[in-house]
């Protein structure tokens, strides 16, 4: 009877175990592995003679441009999103309980839309001639056609648009456990709005702060549709390069590198901040 | 004689480091009202469960009703449980609730009618077939869950604290109940508490376990005046308790000298010889206020109504306490009295 | 609404909840409007909706997008529910490892993943095509639905499942009466959700499709790319409908049917 519901236990573990050891860990030691390779051009014959030169080449200006915009990009789409998001987040968390179920609803449907829907969208919205050109020609701020579209900022905006409720959910969810007679008590103790907002607030916040950064900020780093459809050939990420290498140029090796690469700055994004991500309970 | 309900011979149970139950040897008899009490951790309800089948012993053996079923699962043992939280499924109505255990016996669909609706009725739920489990209240949920294991009719009823969410008045009357339909089916019920007071009410015998020991086992008066170990004597109620050492036999049993250097006559279990430590236990009920025997001053009096409670401090014999009917007295802190007791209420235990 | 006390916070927020809503409404509007150049209004006109919804590359798309999703689906519920049930009785080492990697399957960027499965198939000799794409979806779809039951099973109450076995019920017959039942909205809200994104998906199936059958987004990737023709407004509205709508149900399905199963106490 014992070992009879060991085995059971056992079986149930295996669709999990298999599936991810074989499609999942597998491939990606693969990656690891042919990152260290070498191909030639004109065979395509993958030899293995365990070389970095592939992480030597990512050093060329060509490449290492890339890397840093799609680091200096995935950066600057956290900060919009927690500039855009924090307040969003904040006035909604503030609200009686059935406005905040009507205001999250309307974060999060288009959410709910395909995602390469809503990016064209953001297509339709930067055009040259396009509805947000006219409303800035309206308000004076430009005079000619919006050069925006296919620029690093038009990237840099469709990811913030298409990330922001991953924003602003996190954040909700932290502001949302702060009592409003918490507030009020500090404010009872002398405490002005500010620094009400530095000393209880934001520290509370911290956590939902932390945990919106981290799944805005590491998948944007490795984004391919949005600079593809954005960026227009013009502006490059780190995904549209790997692609890039795997099926049009065909140096696996070097995409494998570009890859791995990647992985490592997920890595130590996520250790660095596991310390801010941990939510005080209670 | 038929075999007993229940046997478990040297059946142990660990979980990693601490050893919940030390190889146990019980014996439960058939037909009867069956209490294990003990304190919270004692054992008790690991005991329980590995009965039912939902816990493995590590060591010994099961019987249950002659047949061994330390190798069989939960679901082939004629054991049935009810469980602390009650357990009922919130998918499905009382009726469904209580035919689940016939439904997976395949029995025919109008035997299962009969046999739910008598037992609906016979826990007095009759006209709340269709409700769901969150529309009752606690006691007739508790109700329900009882229905549900009785109506398989198995061997041994396992009760695990059944009664521990709700109030007083509502243990009481359901107390009461229990034990009339206990009386009515005839089966083994073996139910587990940490309230003595509950336990005893309703038991034919009882089983007291601490720390996964089995401390004394048998009818409740005879564990409450004559309790095996010190641990039994003050987990069954308040206890006296006084350092003597045995000095010889008396009609009572054993003579015995107190702190004081005064001799008592007392009760005891056979076999303890002269000079063995012992604790001397007298019940606060048994205390007479009287002319002769201990001095003492009273510390305390607490007026109960149908009694009255004193703590009192006795010259070279400490700290004891005193249960006296209400209508004697009146007794006032800082009084002189003398407190005496019958020889056949002092019972010896060994000293720990 | 209090808006008077937060007059800052409130007029940022509109902003934002405007400049989410916008493009979707623009895209809605020109799906409608006559003027195919969509410079300005030309007239109201639901020709796009005909011309898409005839299109063949669309109907292609969409049918092997729906074999896809549905397939991957029902894979993903199957890994999602025997490793949470697993899950339950796992001493807490293997559950952080069980954990880690559902959470790594969905922190990973896609491209990194899509890559690797893509190099391992071309290098088995595997064909790419459906199979592979919906071997991919699984990966990641099997977290995301295991994330959802895995919320519901923590909170199921082993009491109950006791009990069944103790009424005379074997486990396979525990799992089919009491389990099953109270995980059922979980399941049903992981089923739409990984329906969803299975169906959405660009980066994965881009990799894993090889040249035949692409699946609907794809083939609105290609249209975007070579800007072919405003019906790319008419699908995206009737993709958004599709999928808002699932989403609603899923959302519906996990916050409605009543999460906690502990609320029969007096």
């Amino acid at each position: 009877m014992l070992s009879r519901d060991r085995l059971l236990r056992g079986a149930l573990a295996l669709p999990t175990a298999a599936y991810v050891v074989a499609f999942f860990i597998v491939p990606l030691v693969v990656i690891v592995v042919y990152s260290f390779a070498r191909v030639s051009l004109v065979t395509f014959n993958i030899s293995f003679d365990w070389n970095l030169d592939n992480y030597r080449q990512i050093h060329d200006p060509l490449y290492f441009d890339t890397l840093v915009r799609s680091v200096v990009l995935s950066i600057g789409a956290t900060v919009g999103c927690l500039l855009l998001g924090f307040p969003l987040a904040y006035f909604i968390s503030r609200q009686p309980r059935t406005w905040q179920r009507v205001l999250l609803v309307f974060v999060i449907v288009p959410f709910w839309t395909s995602f390469i829907v809503r990016t064209y969208a953001t297509v339709n919205l930067l055009e040259e001639h396009g509805p947000l050109a006219d409303l800035l020609q309206t308000l004076h701020v430009i005079s000619g056609p919006l050069m925006i579209l296919y620029t690093p900022r038009a990237v840099a905006i469709g990811i913030i648009y298409s990330y922001l409720p991953l924003m602003v959910l996190p954040i909700y969810v932290a502001l949302e456990r702060i009592d409003d007679e918490l507030l009020a008590a500090a404010a009872d103790l002398g405490a002005s709005p500010q620094r009400v907002f530095r000393r209880v607030t934001l520290p509370l916040a911290l956590p939902g702060v932390a945990v919106g950064c981290v799944i805005v900020g590491i998948p944007a780093m490795g984004e391919y549709v949005i600079p593809e459809i954005l960026g227009g050939g013009k502006t490059l990420m780190l995904g549209n390069v790997i692609t890039d290498q795997f099926l049009t140029v065909g140096n696996i090796p070097f995409g494998s590198a570009i890859a791995v690469v990647l992985m490592a700055l997920m890595a130590v994004v996520l250790l660095a901040t596991r310390r801010f991500t941990r939510v005080e309970t209670g | 004689m038929s075999a007993p309900a229940v046997r478990l011979q040297g059946v142990s149970k660990r979980f990693g480091e601490h050893i919940a139950v030390q190889p146990l040897d019980l014996e439960i008899p058939e037909g009867g009202f069956y209490s294990i009490i003990g304190p919270s951790g004692c054992g008790k309800t690991t005991t329980l469960r590995m009965v039912a089948g939902l816990e493995t012993p590590d060591s010994g053996t099961i019987e249950v009703a002659g047949g061994d079923v330390t190798r069989t699962p939960a679901y082939r043992r004629p054991v049935n449980t009810v469980f602390q939280s009650y357990a009922l499924f919130p998918h499905l109505d009382v009726y469904e609730n209580v035919a689940f255990g016939l439904r997976e016996e395949k029995r025919p669909k109008d035997e299962i009618g009969r046999r739910v609706g008598e037992m609906i009725e016979l826990v007095r739920l009759t006209g709340r077939e269709r409700s769901r489990p969150k529309q009752l209240s606690g006691g007739q949920q508790q109700r329900v869950a009882l229905a549900r294991a009785l109506v398989k009719h198995p061997a041994v009823l396992l009760l695990d604290e059944p009664l521990g969410a709700l109030d007083l008045r509502l243990r009481k009357q359901l107390q009461s109940e229990l034990k009339d339909v206990q009386r009515r089916v005839g089966i083994t019920f073996v139910y587990v508490t940490h309230d003595q007071e509950e336990a005893f009410s309703m038991s034919d015998r009882v089983a007291v376990m601490n720390e996964g020991v089995l401390e004394q086992e048998g009818p409740p008066e005879t564990v409450y005046r004559r309790p095996s170990t010190l641990f039994v004597a003050e987990f069954v109620g308040m206890a006296n308790r006084l350092a003597a050492r045995v000095v010889g036999t008396s009609a009572a049993g054993y003579a015995v000298r107190l702190a004081d250097g005064s001799t008592a006559d007392a009760a005891g279990p056979d076999g303890l010889a002269d000079g063995d430590e012992v604790s001397l236990i007298v019940r606060p009920e048994n205390m007479r206020l009287g002319d002769a025997g201990v001095p003492a001053v009273v510390r305390a009096v607490s007026y109960l109504g149908p009694s009255r409670s004193l703590r009192v401090e006795a010259e070279h014999l400490g700290p004891l306490a005193a249960t006296i009917p209400g209508n004697a007295g009146p007794v006032a802190e800082g009084d002189r009295i003398t407190l005496s007791w019958s020889p056949a209420d002092a019972w010896l235990v060994r000293a720990a | 609404m209090r808006i008077r006390r937060h007059w800052f916070t409130g007029l940022v927020s509109l902003a934002v909840i405007v400049f989410l809503w916008a493009p979707l409404a623009i895209v809605a509007v020109n799906s409608v409007n006559k003027n195919p150049l969509l410079v300005r209004w030309g007239g109201f006109t639901t020709s796009w909706y005909h011309q898409a919804i005839s299109n063949p590359d669309v109907r292609a798309g969409l049918r092997a997008t729906m074999v896809v999703a549905a397939t991957s689906t029902l894979l993903s519920l199957a890994i999602a529910v025997t490793g949470c049930l697993w899950w339950r009785r796992a001493g807490s080492r293997s559950r952080r490892v069980f954990d880690g990697m559902t959470y790594l399957r969905i922190m990973l960027p896609e491209v990194v993943f899509a890559t690797a499965l893509f190099l391992v198939f071309t290098r088995a000799h595997f064909q790419l095509g459906t199979g592979a794409v919906i071997i991919g979806h699984t990966v990641w779809n099997s977290a995301y639905a295991t994330l959802i039951v895995q919320a519901r099973t923590a909170s199921l109450d082993p009491a109950l499942e006791d009990a069944a076995a103790d009424l005379g019920a074997n486990p396979w017959r525990v799992f089919r009466r009491v389990t099953l039942p109270s995980l059922f909205p979980a399941i049903l809200a992981a089923g739409l959700l990984a329906f969803t994104f299975s169906f959405d998906d660009v980066v994965t199936t881009y990799f894993l499709n090889g040249t035949a059958n692409p699946t609907l987004p794809v083939v609105i990737l290609s249209m975007i790319r070579f800007r072919v023709s405003p019906e790319i407004n008419a699908i995206g509205i009737l993709v958004m409908l599709f999928t808002v709508t699932m989403f609603a149900v899923a959302f519906l399905a996990v916050s409605g049917a009543g999460w906690s199963t502990r609320r029969s106490r007096a």
